[in-house]
């Protein structure tokens, strides 16, 4: 199965050129990184398109690494051409942003998480996707560029719907700005699927700040949900000023499989996801409570 | 009688000319935009070692091959995105006279049956010894996760992982070396 | 010096000789031949499962650039005949009702992925995007998935010609049941589903025709059967025998069964091939094989079984419905292997009375193909999960009930006439118990309940056919169950091996090269292996049914020793000795009189002599160096015996689990290569792990498939599959020459009912069972909060 014919094929080597063609070309472009779900989409003729942009060669998406946005604001800022393997393995990711690396070690295979980039993941949006719920819950920033400015959104406000974001035809993903976590805080993901490596069944992802063992604040997401990663706000509701025990995170865990609405496909029924989010509800809130203690010292 | 048609090459499907390093030689050739990577190397090149066995979302492997020093399915990448890159495919990886330690553990351990998926099966082995040298059979069943065989149920294709890297672990560090970059 | 008696080759794990082109690239497969010229077909597939075809527009597809020729399914049907004829029809009595069929649909689609049309381009991407411009209007018909709903009288008919949508029936067993059911305890009565699954290959099917006036049609193709699928293209495209030629390459990735039926594509590309004089090439892509291939098992059983208290079985009762798909594939048609489940069904068993129903029922899936475990899958999970279930109902050692009802003495014909030649099935079962440490783990069972932990062990066996005499395969598929070879030895006393068989992964270049380098005293190095190419090999079957160490090996054997015969005749006359066949030895490349060892012949030079210098043969001897033998067993069939073990642990909140341990004892009779025969086991227990944990082939209601690619159907990775700990346990069959038989096939099958059985032992809670197939945590779970 082969994509249908292609006119034109750029490869620009910098942001600048990049958006100029967007700018040009934007309605009957296609932005290429990793290309690991556009191949596909192209093979089955999903996605037609005259031309093609291959972001693969601009420096400028490749940033990663910590710094002050303004003083005492430390911020992670991930280009938007990092590739999986990155962020499963970078020693900071690991080390400050588990819940990161929890995602994207999970991603396909070796192969796809060699290519696959986070700016890839985010703009495709599949809701059954890894990287979108941890960018949620760790409330990220998503910087979208175009020839006729900026726009910065909150990754609340970034996903639309199934597979639709904010950005925009003439515009392109430049990288997301993570808020470095304050003390007190661990986050951490987990989801199930049918085989490894697959598409998640249902994922959740969990962020909780303590005081000794008291939740202060928490950010709860569940993905492999239509249409995008759902919020769990009741569950982060009865947590707030909770003494954590592990009674109470199988309690919130209830909470979550009531509040998210769950459909039934051909990987799992409606009924059995609930089960599911129940048990990695629970799961993944426990672990996300450990590191939270761990980082209190 | 057939009417003659004039053939024009339809204006929508532009081409490319790319430079390649392929098995360190280096090849140029106009490709059509829409021409995948596997089928550049299988049809342009005559690399047929590389296969297809998923046809769409790359599941497979069987089209695993170096790009520019990472395993990468070859079936999701478009030709003209390799413009400028060092491919590595398992035409390049040994002779019958002088294989491979990743080939010999693969003939010594009985790691094929139909070989269909051997050559991209390898080249993540390969990838996996060049940052791992003593992976455990549980780092091997991870890192073979993208390439998919019927025929071996996996057992033979580990022991055959594990024999290469004693194998290259016995060597120097510079032979050693030499094997795992191209 | 080697004697001729001791094995020198047969029984070492040596390297395979096929590897090392497979191992740097070099081998060829059939996507890797393109003929000059060469044109590539494109087929445009039915979107509905049952319609008809109201409208078919090519006029957009035609104009495309670079676009050779367009078929439709009038044309082609007028130059052919439908493609079920006799020779590729099975014969099983019973009631059959035949589908006509011709290579691409005319008026109706029965399945999604039902071929319409035909693209021919100048090349593969552009017979693509042309396919994408062929319009087809459909008038969408009532939709029939569920095999027991098409059974009804009021249901729609597929075939509107048919009485009924059945498209075989009939009846299986022998004793007395009903007595046997009045006499018993306790009757086990359940119905039991094993779902739609199969084998496919990593290489998908894929073929290139060629033509010219002159020789006539040379299609090559990655078939396990070429001169079955050589006789099929002759007599239905009309063609003199000798005007078709099969090849399959030398390289096929695989096949399982799937690669063993004949397709519909066969026709279309050997007729446009014919029809262009142009070399055409089809490679089928994932989504057309997941659509239309390889899907198998789908089998609802209603077991019945009478036990007495001690846990014998004295009859059985099964209602069985098998869902065939549209039952259009030539050779199985989608009722040989629910019906070769059905005699198989009593398994490793000795049960006396038994009676089967078997009912085959069209439905618009597509056909069912063969996939390893042949039919048996669901029919060996039905039987070994029902003895489990009796142990409980009982409260008796499941170990006991096993024992009490194994099959003791040989040979054994069970009740629906299969034979069981030789082994001792009782010891591989013990030693399997003796593999899991059963006692043992019983108790760490008992251990880890007390801190909450669910382990639980289950075992099942299966008696594995390792390739069917004639006395079954003539009337199950009007073909003969003989292997075949021809020996030859060449001017430079090379020895070249001709099989009908075309391999596809096995090693039998390496696996027959040792068998006949044992019988002529060389080297394997002095042995070259040739096959697939019906013009230059013996008739014969096909690889497939476990039957290549059954007797191709063995035909390969009795070629050898014919051979013998004339060389030691040769020898006696060039050493001028007058002595009897048995009195010389082959070793060392010489053929050695045993009385004084100093009088030995080269094999080269008895080459030499019959074959270029006849002038010095014995006197009235016939030139040549070369024979074919037929190798048919005195028995009808033979089986070999495998035993699966698990210990699993569950989690009963979501019905996860994890395989901890996974054992098999195999018995292969004489391995003629223990390390290949490990691969087959390694290989058959993870591909019965696959269909029965995570691959399925599912359909919404209205009939579009939604497995159509490896994303969706899950074929398991090696993180998804545990370590498989092999055990062999290995009694020679009398029955063939070296005490071989073949391995393969039946490997997948216990596979279900091990675990489902160690799942329920964990779970260990009245009422619950595992009855439906696959066994994923969901239907676990389900079943738990079913009690």
């Amino acid at each position: 199965m082969y994509p249908a014919p292609i006119s034109d094929y750029f490869a620009p080597s910098t942001l600048e050129e990049c958006l100029d063609l967007l700018y040009h070309y934007g309605s009957q472009a296609k932005i290429i990184a990793g290309g690991q779900s556009l191949l596909p989409l192209l093979k089955l003729r999903m996605v037609d398109t005259p031309i093609i942009i291959d972001i693969n060669r601009i420096i400028e998406l490749q940033e990663f690494g910590e710094k002050f946005l303004e003083p005492g604001k430390r911020i992670l800022r991930i280009g938007a051409l990092t590739r999986h393997k990155t962020l499963a393995s970078h020693p900071l990711v690991l080390s400050k942003y588990p819940i990161i690396s929890d995602a994207a070690k999970y991603i396909g295979d070796v192969q796809i998480r060699n290519r696959g980039t986070i700016g890839g993941s985010l703009v495709h949006a599949d809701p059954a996707a890894d990287l979108p719920v941890p960018i949620l819950v760790l409330d990220s920033t998503l910087r979208v560029i175009s020839k006729d400015g900026e726009r910065d959104f909150s990754a609340e406000d970034f996903f639309l719907g199934l597979m639709m974001t904010v950005v925009e035809e003439n515009e392109i993903l430049a990288y997301v700005d993570i808020p470095s976590p304050q003390k007190g805080t661990g986050a951490a993901y987990s989801k199930h699927s049918v085989v490894f490596g697959d598409f998640s069944v249902i994922s959740v992802g969990a962020r909780v700040t303590l005081l000794e063992d008291i939740c202060q604040s928490s950010r709860i997401y569940v993905g492999g949900v239509n249409p995008r990663p759902q919020r769990a706000v009741n569950t982060e509701e009865f947590l707030q000023g909770k003494t954590i025990t592990s009674e109470i995170l199988q309690k919130a865990a209830d909470v979550m499989a009531e509040e998210i609405e769950v459909e039934s496909d051909m990987r799992a029924s409606n009924t059995y996801r609930k089960i599911l989010l129940k048990h990695y509800g629970f799961n993944v809130l426990s672990k996300a409570i450990q590191r939270a203690k761990e980082d209190q010292f | 009688m057939n009417q003659l048609k004039e053939l024009q090459k339809s204006s929508a499907d532009g081409t490319k000319t790319i430079q390649v390093r392929v098995n360190g030689q280096i090849v140029e050739r106009e490709v059509h935009i829409r021409m995948l990577l596997v089928d550049f190397l299988r049809e342009e090149l005559g690399l047929t070692g590389t296969h297809v066995g998923c046809s769409v979302e790359g599941r497979c492997g069987a089209c695993t091959i170096l790009l520019n020093g990472e395993n990468v399915k070859s079936c999701l990448t478009l030709a003209v995105q390799a413009d400028g890159a060092n491919i590595l495919t398992v035409e390049g990886l040994g002779t019958p006279d002088n294989l491979h330690p990743i080939q010999e553990g693969f003939w010594e351990k009985h790691g094929l049956q139909c070989g269909f998926c051997t050559p991209g099966m390898m080249m993540s082995a390969y990838n996996l010894l060049k940052v791992n040298p003593h992976p455990s059979s549980d780092e091997i069943r991870e890192a073979i996760v993208g390439n998919l065989c019927r025929c071996t149920g996996y057992e033979h294709i580990i022991e055959a992982v594990q024999y290469a890297a004693e194998r290259l672990s016995s060597m120097s560090k510079e032979e050693r070396e030499k094997l795992l970059t191209y | 010096m080697t004697t001729a008696s001791e094995t020198k080759w047969v029984g070492r794990s040596i390297r395979r000789r096929e590897d090392p082109r497979l191992l740097v690239g070099q081998g060829t497969y059939i996507a890797d031949l393109t003929l000059p010229g060469t044109t590539y077909v494109e087929l445009v597939r039915s979107t509905h499962a049952h319609a008809r075809i109201r409208k078919i527009d090519i006029t957009k597809a035609e104009k495309h650039p670079g676009v050779v020729a367009i078929l439709t399914g009038q044309e082609i049907a007028a130059a052919m005949k439908p493609i079920i004829i006799p020779a590729i029809r099975p014969n099983l009595g019973g009631e059959l009702q035949v589908p006509t069929v011709y290579p691409l649909a005319i008026d109706k689609v029965n399945y999604v992925g039902h071929p319409i049309v035909a693209i021919v381009a100048e090349n593969k991407y552009i017979a693509e995007d042309a396919a994408q411009l062929v319009e087809i209007e459909y008038d969408p018909l009532p939709v029939l998935l569920d095999p027991e709903e098409a059974l009804k009288p009021d249901s729609p008919k597929i075939y509107e010609e048919w009485e009924s949508n059945i498209i075989w029936k009939g009846t299986l067993g022998n004793g007395d049941v009903e007595k046997a059911f009045s006499e018993a305890d306790y009757i086990l009565s359940e119905r039991f589903y094993g779902h739609r699954t199969g084998a496919a290959p990593m290489e998908t099917r894929g073929m290139v025709a060629a033509y010219d006036n002159f020789t006539g049609l040379t299609l090559h193709i990655n078939s396990q059967r070429p001169h079955i699928l050589r006789m099929a293209l002759s007599k239905i495209m009309n063609l003199p025998h000798d005007k078709v030629r099969v090849i399959a390459p030398k390289d096929v990735g695989g096949a399982f069964g799937t690669k063993a039926a004949i397709y519909r594509e066969e026709f279309i590309v050997s007729y446009l091939a014919m029809k262009l004089k142009r070399p055409v090439k089809w490679i089928e892509n994932r989504m057309e094989s997941l659509m239309s291939i390889g899907q198998e098992r789908d089998q609802i059983h209603y077991l019945e079984i009478a036990v007495r208290k001690d846990g014998k079985i004295l009859g059985i009762k099964d209602r069985m419905i098998a869902d065939s798909g549209d039952g259009s594939n030539g050779v199985y048609m989608g009722f040989v292997m629910p019906w070769l489940s059905a005699a198989y069904l009593t398994n490793a068993y000795d049960i006396p009375n038994v009676h089967i129903d078997l009912t085959c029922v069209v439905t618009n899936k597509p056909c069912l193909s063969p996939s390893r475990a042949f039919g048996e899958f669901p029919a060996r999970f039905a039987m070994d999960y029902a003895l489990h279930l009796v142990a409980r109902e009982l409260k008796l050692d499941p170990r006991e009930v096993f024992k009490i009802n194994i099959i003791k003495e040989f040979p054994y014909v069970s009740a629906t006439g299969i034979t069981h030649d030789s082994g001792d099935y009782v010891g591989a079962f013990n030693k399997l118990l003796e593999a899991l440490d059963y006692d043992k783990v019983k108790q760490e069972q008992k251990e880890a309940r007390k801190n909450g932990r669910l382990i639980g062990v289950g075992f099942a066996m299966g008696a594995e056919m390792s390739g069917l005499g004639s006395q079954v395969f003539v009337p199950m598929e009007n073909q003969p169950g003989y292997g075949s070879a021809t020996v030859k030895i060449d001017t430079y006393g090379m020895i070249q091996v001709l099989e009908g068989d075309s391999p596809q992964g096995q090693g039998h270049e390496t696996t027959i090269a040792q068998a006949v380098a044992d019988e002529l005293g060389v080297n394997i190095e002095d042995i070259y292996i040739s096959y697939g190419d019906t013009f230059n090999t013996p008739f014969a079957s096909g690889t497939l049914g476990n039957r290549g160490a059954s007797y191709t090996v063995s035909a390969a054997v009795l070629a050898c020793r014919k051979l013998k015969r004339k060389m030691t005749k040769i020898a006696a006359h060039l050493l001028g000795i007058e002595s009897d066949s048995e009195d010389f030895i082959f070793s060392n490349r010489e053929v050695v009189w045993k009385k004084d060892t100093t009088k030995k012949v080269k094999i080269e030079d008895i080459a030499d002599v019959a074959i270029l210098a006849p002038t010095k043969l014995p006197q009235g001897m016939e030139a040549g160096l070369e024979a074919t033998a037929y190798f048919e067993a005195d028995i009808a069939s033979m089986l070999s015996i495998g035993v699966h073990g698990a210990v699993v642990e569950v989690d009963p909140s979501t019905g996860g689990f994890k395989i901890l341990r996974y054992v098999v004892v195999d018995d292969c009779g004489v391995p003629i290569n223990p390390m290949l025969v490990r691969g087959q086991v390694h290989g058959g227990a993870v591909m019965g792990i696959g269909n029965a944990l995570y691959e399925k082939y599912s359909f919404d209601e209205s009939g579009q498939p939604l497995a159509t690619t490896l994303m969706e159907y899950h074929m398991p990775s090696a993180a998804d599959v545990p370590h498989i700990e092999m055990v062999e346990f290995n009694v020679p069959t009398p029955y063939t020459p070296l005490g071989t038989k073949g391995k393969g096939e039946g490997i997948p099958a216990p596979v279900p009912a091990t675990l489902a059985s160690a799942i329920t032992d964990a779970i260990d809670r009245p009422g619950f069972k595992l009855l439906n197939l696959p066994l994923t945590p969901e239907s676990i779970w389900k079943a738990l909060n079913e009690i």
